[in-house]
């Protein structure tokens, strides 16, 4: 039986329920990318980063520089590092 | 890579007897540590005692022990911080539940909630740090704002410094589902701090 309401249910909405967009994909899976170089202790420039994926580097850099602003960093860092 | 050679060498040197060696460690993994242990605490342990209390019990317990850690990759070492608050939380729900022990006779440095314990090797304590820094607080408020599965995969990619696939490992999803989860919670935190001006 389906869920009652897919909307409210991330794990449904991520997992097909709610139609994902091919951009929507492109950044999860760009974003994904950028997390598992953090993991490593990677340092990584935002700048390149986003510039190796076109058309998306707008709304991928906003993203990144919130997942690095939670570091208590400027938002203007470009340089992204776990912890 | 940088982030892999100095948590490293930071290791090796407090190892090797250099105790200022792990104060950096501290200022490096203090503000992610804050968060997970915020996380990982129930409600009604937070009510007990504070955060900061289980900080300084997790560094103390680190400086004692580092010895017995062996670093193996990145990441090796929050992994190993994370497996150390797991249990100092989990002692300090056992004493509070037990009723046998005060929650204060847990602490060990010297803090506001503890003004007789001994001065800490580094002036700038967990508690220190995290009481007067309000952008963590500020931040929390923001994380509990979210979904919790929202705000799950954010803090163990964040906080933890699991990757996509760990975490999928973690949260039983497709990594797909947890990259997607992770874009979504970043929009929405990102609106978050926009409507928060």
């Amino acid at each position: 039986m389906s869920k009652e309401n897919p909307r409210k249910d991330p794990e449904a909405m991520a997992g097909g329920a709610e139609k994902t967009s091919e951009k929507e994909r492109a950044i999860a899976e760009a974003l994904a990318a950028y997390v598992d170089r953090l993991s490593l202790e990677d340092t990584v420039d935002i700048d390149a980063f986003c510039k190796a994926t076109p058309g998306l580097e707008k709304e991928l850099r906003s993203l990144l520089e919130s997942l690095n602003e939670m570091d208590g960093s400027s938002p203007a860092s470009s340089l992204g590092s776990v912890r | 890579m940088d982030g892999q050679t100095s948590t490293y060498d930071l290791v090796e040197r407090f190892k090797g007897g250099d105790t200022a060696a792990f104060g950096l460690v501290f200022r490096k993994y203090q503000r992610s540590m804050a968060v997970l242990v915020h996380y990982k605490m129930s409600a009604e342990l937070r009510g007990a005692m504070e955060v900061d209390d289980i900080l300084q019990e997790v560094f103390l317990a680190a400086a004692r022990d580092m010895k017995q850690f062996t670093y193996q990759s990145p990441g090796s070492l929050m992994a190993w911080l994370s497996r150390i608050a797991d249990h100092v939380i989990m002692d300090a729900a056992r004493y509070l539940n037990r009723g046998k022990r005060r929650a204060e006779e847990l602490l060990r440095f010297r803090s506001e909630s503890n003004p007789t314990g001994p001065e800490p090797v580094d002036s700038e304590t967990p508690s220190r740090l995290f009481a007067r820094e309000e952008t963590v607080q500020i931040l929390l408020k923001k994380l509990d704002a979210l979904p919790a599965e929202y705000r799950e995969v954010i803090v163990l990619a964040k906080f933890e410094g699991l990757t996509t696939k760990e975490i999928s490992e973690r949260v039983g999803k497709s990594r797909e589902s947890v990259a997607l989860l992770l874009h979504r919670g970043l929009k929405r935190f990102r609106e978050l701090e926009a409507s928060a001006g």
